[in-house]
């Protein structure tokens, strides 16, 4: 019986002192594996680029992985409610991008915004365009303008979805040169592309990853990217801004935490994904899936915030869209 | 010729060890996925993706295609066993499946699932290769009015689903499409009908409702039958493959099933459930005593399941001909493509044809792995109904709320499974079929997306429906087929009055 009584201390002190390290590890962060939110689906185009980013993050953390965890529903916002009625202990990072960020809260009035969290790194920014068919007559951009001009309603165009970037810039476009064109809403690009293809509508606005295998095969012409520069991987088209129209939406994507995650923790997730978006082998890895790095640390984060609100509110006024 | 070297090709890389190694364990955990509730292929894909980007891009392709079909061949375990769908293309195989495992069938309800997904398979490989180019222009030719007349003949078979009442159908149907109403909508991006709950922001989750219905609400009439009394299962099991007059009955079916799987697949959006619903409702169209399919009629579970099987090898078509991906499995293997530098479309073929050979050579190999993993299997899946029902029942229950949770990581979601698995239960007390709800919940959405996208595409003008010939074609094939479905009833009415 003593002897019983013995082996269970002997076993719950060593056990005791086996978890006591992870009690004391607040010097050592991150000392467990980091979550990454991404608001949508496991596959998509978010997905598949963080997947990729932090495929050799545990290097620059401790040895702790980042692992990725879809949290699906309601256009992002509960996967960003997710993140703010969370822990704030810095091992909850979140993907976010223009539409979940800025275009969804502004949309739907809800009760966060970008000042409820705090900028860690930009992945990139850029990667939205517009395009037509290559046999529709009226296939430049001064072409298609003077078109629509003289034909109002008649012009129908295809985007990834009410409310995403590709098709407030259209929106943009159209009350900046004064045309009168349609949109169609589809659930996403791969929609979009057949449709155009299929010869269903002849203008379709969407990113550009997946309407490059038609660019390559003459099929479809690109006729203007939104960012506010060209976009790496497409160095040969030009910008709206470049052929003098003032309409500029850039798809920027950030890695966030909520506020309230402690100073130092941050810094150290700040030098952290600056190593990892400057790292060669992620860098490479980054590009093969269409999403070439734009850097910029945190304290670039309330600037490009700002702009973006700035701009995007005033595009959702445009297309008559704000929140109620 | 052509075809023959590239498929000469083709298998030379599918059959060297280390592609059938990925094979093996790709249609390997398919099968294992695929009878899990909950865990779809699409995530099973998701988190494979990363161990992918060492391995050459066939590889990749081959595991996680494997993963892809292997899914379909697990999803009709559990509707036939327990009556609960593996996902929305296993549920028409509930209706008669699970009648024939009570009968003492499952066996051969199993076995005729295995091969007729293998045939099916197969003879939908086959059509990948041939057809491959000439069909990727037929998709294109559909626009949105085409997909709303598709999704209305899909819909107006709902008639010849249920055993009863037409009416009592179509309410079901209503039902369904009302359900499906819930959530973002498309054209303005708001939510609506969600009550203030964040857990509908999305729409009700197709797989809380398929456990709630099905999985939940069958426990709970089993438990409303005072004995429990499941003898039935301990009845001899009769043989564990179909006899030849099994087969006699189903080869038709599946010969149907994969034709139509096969060229409904193609369709982005659904291919698989729409195809498995509309094989059932052939079946039941020509099949000389159609009151039996309901009862345990083989065909009922030889035609659906392999119309879901064909539909994987059409659902390959849009991805490899295009680079479009017709549902989520397929935008995953567009990403594993591209992880590897790879961009599916026009170029890929010329560029890269060993990519396609290879995958193509490899569904044959896969499709026949299956078939030599799930004979064996199905021994040990009825042994399964041995259990004494007091213990199955709290373990489906547990499947089921795991099943619901797992899809979303979101506690909410079992609540919403509890609450249709009671519905489910009151309708099935009354008398109301399930299958037409999912069949309309599932089109439901896709439905008002054409709808309003075609009008907006017509400046506001129905005749655009009817103007352009396969929309045309579809719409008239739609409205006949209730009206022929729907007058029967009438004049049995009209019997009944004039003789009373």
């Amino acid at each position: 019986m003593k002897k019983q009584v013995l082996i269970h201390w002997v076993l719950g002190l060593v056990i005791f002192f086996f978890t006591i390290p992870h009690a004391l590890a607040a010097e050592g962060f991150p000392t467990k594996p980091l979550e990454l939110i991404v608001p949508f689906a496991a596959g998509g185009g978010t997905d598949v680029m963080c997947r990729t980013m932090v495929a050799r993050a545990a290097s620059f953390l401790s040895n702790q992985p980042v692992v990725v965890v879809n949290k699906t529903g309601a256009a992002t916002v509960a996967a960003s409610r997710y993140v703010l009625d969370g822990r704030n202990d810095g091992y909850t990072l979140y993907s976010t991008s223009t539409s979940s960020m800025m275009i969804v809260p502004l949309m739907q009035k809800t009760d966060f915004s970008w000042r409820d969290f705090m900028g860690i790194a930009q992945v990139l920014r850029g990667g939205d365009g517009f395009f037509v068919r290559t046999d529709f007559p009226h296939n430049t951009l001064e072409k298609f303008i003077a078109y629509a001009k003289q034909n109002p309603g008649k012009i129908k165009y295809t985007s990834a979805g009410t409310g995403s970037t590709t098709h407030l810039a259209m929106e943009g476009f159209a009350a900046a040169v004064g045309m009168d064109i349609k949109h169609i809403p589809t659930k996403g690009d791969a929609e979009a592309v057949m449709a155009i293809l299929g010869g269903h509508v002849v203008a379709a606005s969407g990113s550009l990853t997946p309407y490059k295998p038609h660019l390559e095969s003459g099929k479809l012409k690109c006729l203007a990217q939104y960012g506010v520069e060209r976009d790496k991987l497409f160095p040969q088209i030009p910008t709206f801004k470049e052929q003098g129209i003032d309409v500029i939406v850039d798809l920027w994507r950030w890695v966030v935490v909520p506020k309230g995650v402690a100073a130092d923790r941050v810094k150290i997730l700040a030098a952290a994904f600056k190593n990892i978006l400057h790292d060669k082998e992620t860098l490479a890895s980054l590009e093969k899936v269409g999403n070439p790095v734009t850097y910029l640390p945190p304290e670039e984060y309330e600037n490009v915030m700002k702009a973006s609100e700035v701009a995007m509110a005033k595009l959702l006024k445009i297309a008559k869209m704000e929140g109620k | 010729m052509d075809l023959f070297t590239n498929l000469y090709q083709g298998f030379q890389i599918g059959l060297s060890p280390i592609n059938l190694i990925y094979c093996f364990i790709g249609v390997l955990l398919g099968t294992l996925i695929g009878v899990l509730p909950g865990i779809g292929p699409s995530a099973a894909i998701a988190l494979l993706l990363p161990t992918t980007f060492r391995v050459s891009p066939v590889s990749a392709i081959i595991m996680l295609a494997g993963i892809y079909y292997g899914a379909m061949y697990g999803g009709s375990t559990t509707s036939i066993l327990v009556n609960i769908p593996g996902e929305a293309a296993s549920v028409v195989t509930c209706l008669d499946g699970y009648q024939m495992a009570r009968k003492g069938r499952a066996g051969p309800a199993l076995g005729i699932s295995a091969f007729g997904s293998f045939i099916a398979g197969t003879l939908s490989v086959v059509g990948l290769m041939i057809l491959a180019i000439p069909l990727s222009n037929v998709a294109l030719k559909f626009g949105f009015p085409e997909y709303f007349a598709i999704m209305c003949l899909g819909l107006s078979i709902v008639s010849y689903l249920g055993r009863g009442s037409i009416f009592k159908a179509l309410t079901m149907a209503a039902l369904g499409v009302s359900i499906s109403f819930i959530g973002m909508d498309v054209v303005v991006g708001k939510p609506r009908f969600d009550f203030g709950l964040l857990v509908l922001g999305d729409g009700v989750g197709l797989i809380p409702l398929l456990m709630g219905l099905f999985g939940i609400a069958e426990v709970l009439s089993n438990m409303e039958q005072k004995s429990l009394a499941r003898e039935i299962f301990q009845a001899k099991i009769k043989g564990l493959l179909p006899s030849a007059r099994d087969w006699i009955d189903s080869l038709g079916a599946i010969f149907r099933g994969s034709v139509l799987g096969f060229f409904l697949g193609i369709l982005p959006g659904g291919g698989a459930v729409i195809s498995s619903f509309i094989s059932y409702a052939v079946e039941k169209k020509v099949s000389k005593h159609p009151e039996r399919l309901g009862t345990g009629a083989i065909e009922g579970v030889a035609g659906p399941e392999s119309a879901n099987n064909a539909a994987t090898g059409g659902a390959f078509i849009p991805l490899f001909v295009l680079g479009i991906p017709s549902n989520v499995a397929m935008a995953l293997l567009l990403g594993a493509l591209m992880i590897h530098g790879l961009q599916p479309g026009p170029l890929l073929l010329k560029q890269h044809p060993e990519i396609f050979w290879g995958t193509v050579a490899s569904m044959y190999l896969g499709n026949a792995m299956l078939l030599v993993l799930n004979l064996p299997l199905i021994g040990v899946w009825v042994k399964l109904l041995r259990v004494p029902y007091k213990i199955l029942f709290p373990m489906i229950l547990l499947f089921c709320l795991i099943g619901a949770y797992s899809v979303n990581n979101n506690p909410a979601d079992m609540l919403v499974m509890l609450f249709f698995g009671v519905l489910g239960y009151l309708l099935r007390k009354y008398g109301y079929e399930l299958a037409p709800l999912v069949l309309a919940f599932v089109l439901g959405p896709q439905m008002e997306q054409a709808f309003r996208q075609s009008l907006i595409l017509s400046d506001g003008s129905f005749a655009i429906f009817f103007t352009r010939p396969i929309s045309a074609a579809a719409m008239g094939l739609a409205v006949f087929l209730l009206i022929t479905a729907v007058i029967p009833t009438f004049r049995v009415k009209r019997e009944k009055m004039e003789t009373a």
